[in-house]
């Protein structure tokens, strides 16, 4: 049911590449989401999740095997009427990952190409002067028209491929990894100028990446793929502090794994769980009865605290004790491993923690900052 | 092959630490470090001498001929040696020839019709081939490389039979209309520009299949998702995209009509249509030969052909700029034709039937019947095996198969161990690189016939007796096929990262050892690539071995041009047909091991 402010709904998506030698390989087993209007949204996951596939369904590049995608109210897909909206009328924007920018014009004639070749009506020279300009302007690329296209960096091709995706006010944004090819310095530059950009045009926005900062940082939702399926949806809070599985605890962030038996559920959604290495910790879990199982159990370096060991634990706190590994002072945190009764666990401490290799200490985590999974 | 294999520059990793591990052991505490010998730098690069020898080598390849040409176009045609001092007299007698400009016309015509239509025929194929979803897309692979495989004295035999006045086309016509006349004359400037353009359609449908392969799919998804319809975006990005490829192609197609000699020679002689390269040989040919007169006109061609290949030069750069790399492996999806796509399959087999199946059947039918006869059910009875018997029995031809094999093979591998040093050398800038890398690409501007003629009046000075042997005409294809190599091999040297050899240097390898161990099997499949395509082409090359045969030296192609000249059609045909055959399953490994290596080199 599209409602007035969805702006992008994919559903039941499916798309197989057959692959001769290995049966099905790669591609999209199932997509469904719906986008509100102005949504930066992210396909996140390793290669070969189906995330670009997903991408290139959405723009038109690849045919679904089943599935519709709506956008605003118009049927850009439908796998049971056989309806489908040729890729060049559908006004979208895209950049590609190699910014496919094109060596025989100029910048100007680059950007200019979609308002020239515009189907539902014509644009005037002044108007499209005026339009490129202002795209240009947007990017940070003003004056730059007159540039052959070879004669850019990386960045700016960046920039022109971008100008060149927004410069008709597309309905759509998609943009394919494309940071990837940046250094890390301007990738971090770009990734600023991207989210203020989609903020500031306010177009709803498909991103797709395999960077988990990225993710975190520029999307209003991220959709975590794998194996050609989502995971989970959610704001970058509820992908980073309540991953849905053990997959996404992983590849979202890092974090330390301990693995433990279930000893016995508790009320508001707590367990207690008796560790392989000794010692007994309270966890989140979504169990509701008490089985005794084997499971595991994530908890994030940032959420570990150290301390003496003698000294009283906080309330609601987990206590285990190991011994300083190694000590990483890097800047702005300090990076400590703890053996933990032959476990290793990763600490982003205070970078004033004076703690050094060898020496006891108490490991410290919160109740809720652990989170159990099968 | 010129048009093919552009030097693309090695891909630098973007962001990459650049840290050199010392991979060396430690020494053994026991064991005394070896004292490591401190050279001079002068006397440390090894490339130096190396450098100098290939330029040597190189320079005593290139520059006589050229030498030889300008020097007998300036002497008086009494003495025709160095004896006589300088004059301008073959010059004039070229003026004064009959029609100098006539023949000028008719080769410019002939070069740039035939140009045109092969460039049409395989242009328009490779698209249907490479972008859209026609069927009977690998029927143009086969067509395509059967062709290359074949020798051009046999195909032009089977057209001359086709549309001669014998042959099936007026044959079927006079039987339609129950005239007597043959509206068909294949000796004839259109007949000439028809069998050219045939002949060479197959090479550039495989080299514009390459461009299409290798652009950049997302150029064109862009221009679609910006709005741009099915047409639009083949208007306004593939073919500005591919414009300077198809130019640089279409230059490489007219210098190669220019340098024609096997259609002008076999259809346009009988015809009384002369054109530059048939005057040449006719003037080295006639008695007395007038070598003077031949080589001022060599000298003509060797400038009008120079000019060509300078902007040839330039085009091609601007096609490797615009060459791109595609960020993923996405093949672009096929355009989906519709009912169209069975017009285009059509397109595909018709052109399989005109240039390889047509061609292919009227040469099985020289060779079955006992003498060459109009294609009618009623003649088949005749049809017999004993041309073939004649072929495989005798001692002859089976020295012309050994000879033609010794030669191809010796001309490839001796190419090959040169251009893989001197393309390496020009690749990487190391001494002499420039140098050779100008030297090496001068043979391009003779024709087969011109550089022959250099040569016979070399081998005629020579104090060695090499005239009539085949190390001569082994000579004559170094030279010729020299650059084709050195495309392969200097390309190939830029697509390997050169911190792979500075990685075997700070191993410890010394040059040598960094050529044999690390460069050499790098380039395993360019050269294989490199090697097979010269030992095809110089296997069926002509002109030359024409001029520098002698009676124990010829090959297979000469052999048989001497046939048809003497009227035994049916043994050209049967001998054609074999030798097509073996060069077919050449062909076949040329060809995949061509992609391999390109998909290696471009894919992921």
């Amino acid at each position: 049911m599209p409602g007035a402010d969805i702006m992008l709904e994919v559903r039941n998506l499916r798309k197989i590449y057959p692959n001769t030698s290995a049966g099905l390989s790669g591609g999209l087993q199932q997509a469904d989401f719906a986008l509100e209007k102005g949504a930066f949204f992210t396909l996140l996951g390793p290669s070969g999740c189906g995330k670009t596939t997903t991408l290139r369904c959405i723009a038109g590049l690849e045919r679904p095997d089943h599935g519709t995608i709506r956008v605003g109210d118009d049927v850009m897909f439908d796998g049971e009427s056989h309806t489908e909206v040729q890729v060049n009328l559908r006004q979208f924007g895209m950049v590609f990952q190699s910014y496919a920018i094109w060596p025989h014009m100029t910048v100007f004639e680059n950007v200019a190409f979609p308002l020239r070749v515009a189907k539902d009506r014509r644009f005037v020279a002044a108007e499209i002067t005026s339009m490129v300009e202002r795209a240009l302007d947007t990017v940070s690329l003003a004056g730059f028209g007159k540039r052959s296209a070879t004669r850019l960096s990386g960045g700016q091709q960046q920039r022109v491929a971008l100008a060149r995706a927004i410069v008709r006010q597309p309905r759509l944004l998609l943009l394919d990894e494309p940071l990837s090819n940046l250094d890390a310095k301007l990738r971090e530059e770009m990734r600023n100028e991207l989210r203020r950009l989609q903020q500031q045009i306010g177009v709803t926005t498909v991103y797709v990446t395999h960077d988990q900062t990225e993710a975190l940082e520029l999307s209003d939702r991220i959709a975590v793929m794998r194996d050609g399926r989502i995971v989970q949806i959610g704001s970058p809070r509820d992908i980073y502090f309540s991953p849905c599985n053990a997959f996404v605890a992983q590849f979202v962030g890092s974090t330390n794994w301990l693995y433990g038996t279930l000893l016995e559920v508790m009320p508001g959604g707590l367990a207690k769980v008796g560790l392989r290495d000794g010692g007994e910790i309270v966890c989140l879990t979504q169990q509701t009865e008490t089985a005794r199982q084997d499971i595991r159990i994530s908890v994030r370096p940032e959420a570990v605290s150290l301390a003496a060991p003698h000294c009283q634990p906080p309330p609601k706190t987990n206590r285990l004790h190991g011994k300083v590994v190694l000590a990483g002072f890097m800047g702005n945190i300090t990076r400590f491993q703890i053996d933990v009764g032959g476990t290793l666990v990763q600490v982003y401490g205070d970078p004033t923690a004076a703690y050094a290799v060898g020496d006891e200490v108490a490991v410290d985590f919160l109740f809720s900052s652990a989170r159990a999974f099968d | 092959m010129v048009g093919t294999a552009e030097p693309r520059a090695a891909i630098e990793p973007v962001g990459m630490p650049r840290v050199v591990m010392p991979g060396a052991e430690p020494p053994q505490p026991g064991t005394p470090a070896p004292r490591i010998a401190a050279s001079r730098y002068w006397r440390r690069s090894g490339t130096a001498t190396l450098g100098i020898v290939v330029t040597v080598i190189v320079a005593a390849l290139v520059l006589p001929p050229v030498w030889t040409l300008l020097h007998t176009s300036f002497a008086p045609e009494e003495t025709g040696s160095s004896a006589g001092g300088v004059t301008l007299g073959n010059y004039v007698l070229l003026l004064r020839s009959r029609d100098p400009m006539g023949l000028l016309l008719n080769s410019l015509v002939f070069s740039f019709v035939a140009m045109a239509v092969s460039l049409a025929v395989g242009g328009v194929l490779a698209w249907l081939v490479e972008r859209t979803d026609a069927p009977f897309r690998s029927l143009a692979y086969v067509t395509a490389i059967i062709s290359l495989a074949t020798p051009f004295i046999l195909y032009v035999t089977a057209w001359i039979f086709l549309l001669g006045r014998a042959g099936p086309l007026n044959d079927i016509y006079r039987q339609f209309t129950g005239t007597m006349g043959s509206p068909f004359n294949i000796n004839s400037l259109p007949g000439m520009i028809l069998v050219e353009a045939f002949l060479w359609s197959p090479l550039v449908f495989l080299l514009m299949s390459a461009t299409f392969r290798t652009a950049n799919a997302e150029m064109e998804e862009a221009a679609r998702i910006s709005g741009a319809t099915v047409f639009e975006s083949i208007r306004f990005v593939s073919l500005k995209l591919a414009r300077p490829a198809i130019l640089a192609l279409a230059m490489f197609v007219f210098i190669l009509n220019l340098e024609a000699f096997e259609v002008p020679a076999l259809i346009g002689i009988p015809g009384r249509v002369d054109v530059l390269t048939t005057e040449i040989f006719r003037s080295v040919k006639e008695f007395p030969p007038r070598i003077g007169y031949a080589s001022a006109f060599s000298v003509v061609m060797l400038l009008v052909i120079s000019v060509l290949l300078y902007f040839y030069g330039r085009i091609s750069r601007q096609a490797e700029r615009y060459a791109s790399i595609t960020g993923k492996g996405y093949r672009p999806r096929p355009l989906r034709l519709g009912r169209g796509r069975w017009l285009a399959g059509a397109i595909i087999v018709v052109n399989f039937v005109i240039v390889l199946l047509a061609p292919l059947l009227a040469v099985v039918w020289i060779a079955i019947m006992p003498f060459i006869r109009p294609m009618r059910w009623d003649a088949l009875h005749t049809a017999t095996f004993k041309h073939f018997l004649d072929v495989t029995s005798s001692a002859y031809y089976l020295s012309l198969v050994g000879n033609t094999l010794i030669v191809a093979a010796g001309v490839a591998t001796a190419a090959m161990m040169l251009t893989l040093v001197a393309g390496w050398l020009a690749a990487r800038r190391r001494s002499c690189g420039r140098i050779i890398d100008q030297l090496i690409v001068v043979p391009l501007i003779f024709p087969g016939i011109v550089l022959g003629v250099a040569l016979l009046e070399l081998a005629l000075r020579s104090p060695i007796p090499v005239y009539g042997t085949l190390w001569l005409i082994g000579l004559a294809f170094l030279i010729h096929y020299m650059p084709f190599g050195m495309r392969y091999t200097y390309a190939g040297v830029l697509q390997i990262h050169p911190e792979l050899e500075q990685a075997a240097h700070v191993a410890g390898a010394s040059i040598r050892q960094n050529i044999i161990r690390i460069v050499l099997p790098l380039l395993m499949p360019a050269l294989s690539s490199a090697w097979l395509f010269i030992f095809l082409l110089a296997s069926k090359e002509m002109s030359l071995p024409l001029l520098l045969a002698g009676a124990s030296s010829q090959t297979i192609a000469v052999a048989m041009f001497n046939l048809w000249a003497n009227g035994q059609g049916s043994d050209v045909a049967v001998l054609g047909l074999l030798w097509t055959a073996l060069m077919t399953g050449f062909a076949t490994i040329f060809y995949i091991l061509s992609r391999r290596h390109s998909s290696a080199a471009f894919g992921n």
